[in-house]
């Protein structure tokens, strides 16, 4: 009687699921195919979806003709400087706005949340230049430093450093802990999950970012990859399969971070949505 | 040597007034408690001499030494808190470990001490789980192991039994006792549970509305109530109070301004006690209306002419059905209060008790 009940709801459940599955998969199988393709596969009609052999010289070919290398390096500097740098401003400036009380914390706490809801695209032009007035015009600085004090990033870890009880941190301070040593054993570890979603929500944005490195640099020195395949894309734009076995290249770091990390993703949100 | 001297203590937050004028001296060694109802202060005093709540004013020092600048870390005290207040991304023994750490102990002196803490408490078995893998009695166990591993002068203890079930609180009642035995450090216990105040303190310190409303040893906080509150707070059913105004003239003779006037409800009996000329009892005409059995004790609660009630406590008496009877209580064990609710010293073989101030002026 139960399983007749739940059956019908069961089904269709399994079934948006399914469809839902599709639709996000399809770019990405798209994508795939069209890397490993020859030319003449990718231009056949009706289209095939399958290939006879995998052409891993497509990836050769977008290896070398743009510096691949070269954009990878500044990606690489510029994520994990955005990385380095938000955890030493983002953590302590959490853990001020969860734990203390002092004269403007509301008023600049609601700054820091405005800031999320400006659009970078409005403010760009000004900081543009501020940077060549600056000379950081071209420097990885100009890339890294305006995205390390993230409002979402400081707002989220407050809201998870105010679960911790503040016996926990009476205990600690009872146990001669310093306020870093209680930030770095006690508040860092209860917001593991967390600190690793706003890690990897820092590293897809600032690994696929294309908008700010195009219109915040005038030569290729600290470009990013995302660039690169545009550039790719530029050079080889009648070659669909050397521009995807690019894209593929741009996306794999992402999926493998994605599916390390993906456990205290899942547990940051439930952790979030429990409280 | 760790005595703790609180002198003119007092907290505020903002212009709420939580402590006003708080003088208490906790002498060494002692098993003092902090007992009063709920928002009496007992809780934020203990986290004054913690260091973890600044006081407004006053002067707070342990072992002679002023307390005023100096850190909660380094205050040479340890505190069980009511929720323990593990570390839950620790191990048992990194949570065991940490304070140690912190003051730097050596690392082999820490594994010694942790080993030996462990076996004293029994959790040895338990060292490498996180505490949420503990139940609520091994959890206390591990808070207090993080107490005692410090060697503290001091233990302060927030309501640590409070989270447990009545029968291992028991248990643990009685381990603490013998822990401050063991140890011979300074004890300070908050609770709101008078049984556990009395069964466990050497020394209580009864608080009310931020004041003390009588320091004393648990005999003497029960037998010699220095007021009506002292007296309603300790003991279980409280102390009869009834108004001498109320109660149709069965009293002869009181002390000069006396208002009201009480009794234990253990002296209340439902005979005359032999050898007890009449003139030495108090006779109540009383009707029960209720019976609690509690195993080798009854209580019974008895309604008085005039509209007030008493509770009758008796041991090992037959059932009573309820009906009217007579109680009778003997006059040696009656108290008078004023109009201010604080004790009158009832003849010349209480001489020695003089009417506190503490409390009056409010």
């Amino acid at each position: 009687m139960k399983t007749l009940i739940r059956a019908p709801g069961l089904v269709l459940r399994i079934l948006i699921s399914v469809l839902l599955i599709v639709i996000f998969l399809t770019p990405f199988y798209w994508m795939i195919l069209t890397a490993f393709k020859t030319l003449g596969e990718v231009l056949a009609m009706p289209p095939k979806f399958w290939v006879q052999s995998l052409q891993w010289q497509n990836f050769k070919d977008a290896f070398t003709r743009i510096d691949f290398l070269h954009y990878t390096r500044n990606s690489l500097i510029i994520t994990l400087g955005t990385l380095i740098g938000q955890v030493l401003v983002v953590v302590p400036a959490a853990y001020a706005f969860a734990r203390y009380d002092f004269k403007g914390k509301n008023g600049l706490f609601g700054t820091v949340l405005a800031t999320m809801m400006i659009p970078g695209q409005l403010i760009f032009l000004p900081i543009f230049v501020m940077f060549a007035k600056s000379g950081l015009l071209n420097t990885y600085v100009s890339l890294i430093v305006p995205f390390i004090a993230s409002g979402t990033a400081i707002f989220m870890l407050r809201q998870t450093f105010m679960q911790v009880p503040d016996s926990q941190l009476e205990a600690a301070r009872l146990d001669n802990a310093g306020e870093f040593k209680i930030i770095y054993t006690i508040m860092m570890p209860a917001a593991i999950p967390t600190l690793s979603t706003l890690a990897l929500l820092t590293f897809i944005g600032t690994w696929n970012s294309y908008f700010f490195p195009l219109v915040w640099t005038t030569t290729d020195a600290v470009r990013t990859l995302p660039l690169g395949i545009q550039r790719l894309q530029d050079i080889e734009g009648l070659s669909p399969q050397i521009v995807m076995a690019g894209n593929m290249m741009l996306i794999v770091p992402i999926l493998i971070v994605f599916v390390v990390a993906r456990k205290q993703i899942i547990k940051a949100f439930t952790y979030m949505g429990v409280k | 040597m760790s005595s703790i001297v609180l002198e003119n203590v007092s907290k505020a937050y903002g212009d709420k007034s939580i402590i006003k004028g708080l003088n208490l001296t906790i002498e060494s060694g002692s098993f003092t408690v902090l007992v009063g109802p709920s928002g009496c202060g007992k809780s934020t005093t203990l986290r004054m001499i913690a260091g973890l709540e600044e006081q407004t004013g006053g002067l707070i020092s342990i072992g002679g030494k002023s307390m005023n600048q100096v850190e909660p870390g380094k205050r040479n005290l340890a505190m069980v808190f009511q929720n323990y207040a593990l570390y839950p991304t620790m191990t048992v023994e990194k949570n065991i470990e940490y304070g140690l750490k912190n003051n730097k102990v050596p690392k082999a002196e820490r594994k010694r001490l942790i080993t030996e803490i462990a076996e004293t408490v029994g959790l040895t078995k338990h060292l490498h789980k996180k505490p949420e893998f503990l139940s609520g009695g091994e959890r206390q166990r591990v808070a207090l192991a993080r107490a005692m591993v410090k060697k503290p002068a001091v233990f302060l203890m927030d309501e640590p039994l409070s989270n447990l079930d009545a029968k291992l609180r028991q248990q643990m009642r009685i381990e603490l006792i013998e822990l401050h035995k063991k140890l011979g450090a300074t004890f300070i216990y908050v609770t709101h549970d008078q049984v556990e105040a009395m069964s466990m303190g050497t020394q209580i310190v009864l608080m009310d509305g931020g004041r003390i409303m009588q320091e004393d040893t648990p005999h003497g906080i029960y037998n010699e109530p220095r007021n009506m509150f002292t007296s309603h707070f300790i003991g279980t059913p409280p102390m009869n109070i009834l108004e001498i105004a109320r109660s149709g003239g069965i009293l002869s003779e009181t002390p000069h301004g006396a208002k009201f006037f009480g009794f234990r409800p253990e002296k209340a009996k439902f005979v005359p006690e032999p050898g007890l000329a009449r003139e030495e009892m108090l006779e109540l005409d009383a009707v029960l209306s209720s019976r609690e059995l509690l195993g080798s004790e009854v209580i019974y609660k008895a309604g008085l002419a005039g509209g007030q009630s008493v509770a009758v406590k008796c041991f090992d008496c037959p059932e009573r059905s309820l009906e009217p009877v007579k109680l009778y209580v003997n006059k040696e064990h009656l108290f008078f209060f004023d109009a201010q609710e604080q004790r009158i010293p009832a003849d010349g073989s209480r001489a020695g008790v003089t009417v506190p101030s503490i409390g009056s002026t409010a």
